[in-house]
């Protein structure tokens, strides 16, 4: 069985990682979100982590916080850094 | 505003706590994940490095790369063929700004000193965290694709940070990066002949009943080397990173384009 340490720091964890999200969702900056859904993608790896799947984490924090972050700023790069209310 | 979003937060933490609760306490969709090992997980623990059972062995303590490059080693090679195809598409779409003519700025405008003094060195931690994913694939969590995906960061930032002009100037087109991902796609392919070749059957790593042949198992201080998995592993990591230093050289060129320069 998973330790009770292990799943309070999942709640946690997962918790702080509901905050950024739910910032995320109401950020007009979009440079802002990006970064903010880099760190929300952090939480998750260490999620993973704790959850026992090394193999996961790495390919998720390379393509997670590393690719799909500059993928998203050159997007953003295309378009307006400011979304309009 | 902020009354509405502190509502919908509180309503969506209530409904994700609900449904917590419901799938790990109640257990509404059954039990959840297995305590114990499944037969087939028993199975590959047991095989993957066994001297004793030497038809089976894989010669690779890490159960990952085990599976990926020797028992379902075809589905892997499907996976690399698909991005092969992915990035020949992206190179077929939007050819006419691959090979448009560079322009050339003799000032360099990147994002500040300090961001460029950073990446500096983070640049050369991605490429050495990198290349080690790729060499201790066999024997700790890591592999290819991951190592590969890893490194592809590092001409990313090189062209987010001191732009695409600087990049072109080190040396970094478009041309080496798809001649680096087509010569070890060879390379890959290679390995896979090899035992074929050799009178064996394709993909194939140790021994197999009906042919002897087998890629070195251990490495000269017996360290595990996971016979065709080292080989395998190494070639992907450089193709991936081709691949992937390929599709970002394309946005950035587009990119610099919709500035009007």
């Amino acid at each position: 069985m998973i330790p009770v340490l292990h799943l309070v720091m999942l709640a946690v964890i997962l918790g702080v990682s509901f905050i950024t999200i739910f910032l995320m969702v109401f950020e007009r900056d979009l440079l802002k979100m990006i970064v903010l859904s880099a760190a929300q993608s952090t939480f998750y790896a260490i999620v993973l982590y704790i959850l026992l799947v090394p193999d996961v984490v790495l390919a998720y924090i390379a393509v997670a916080v590393g690719i799909y972050t500059a993928l998203l700023m050159f997007a953003v790069k295309k378009t307006e850094r400011f979304e309009e209310a | 505003m902020r009354v509405t979003g502190l509502i919908a937060a509180i309503s969506i933490l209530i409904v994700l706590f609900a449904l917590a609760y419901g799938l790990v306490v109640l257990g509404i969709s059954g039990p959840p994940a297995p305590v114990k090992l499944r037969l087939l997980g028993e199975k590959y623990l047991y095989y993957m490095i066994n001297p004793a059972t030497k038809y089976f062995t894989a010669e690779s303590p890490e159960g990952v790369s085990a599976i990926l490059w020797d028992y379902r080693g075809l589905d892997t090679l499907y996976e690399t063929m698909v991005l092969f195809g992915a990035i020949i598409g992206a190179i077929l779409v939007y050819r006419e700004y691959l090979y448009s003519e560079p322009r050339k700025t003799g000032k360099i405008y990147g994002l500040s000193h300090i961001v460029r003094t950073v990446s500096k060195i983070i640049i050369w931690l991605t490429i050495i965290i990198a290349v080690a994913f790729g060499f201790t694939g066999q024997i700790t969590p890591g592999g290819g694709f991951i190592g590969g995906a890893a490194f592809a960061v590092a001409p990313v930032l090189l062209v987010l940070v001191y732009t695409l002009g600087y990049a072109r100037r080190l040396g970094l087109t478009h041309r080496r990066a798809l001649l680096l991902r087509a010569s070890f796609l060879l390379l890959l392919l290679l390995v896979i002949v090899t035992p074929l070749i050799a009178g064996g059957y394709i993909f194939q790593n140790q021994a197999k009943p009906g042919s002897a042949f087998s890629f070195p198992g251990r490495f000269i201080d017996s360290t595990p080397l996971g016979g065709s998995i080292f080989f395998l592993n190494l070639f992907e990591l450089f193709a991936v990173a081709g691949a992937f230093t390929v599709a970002f050289i394309l946005l950035g060129v587009i990119a610099s384009l919709k500035e009007g320069e």
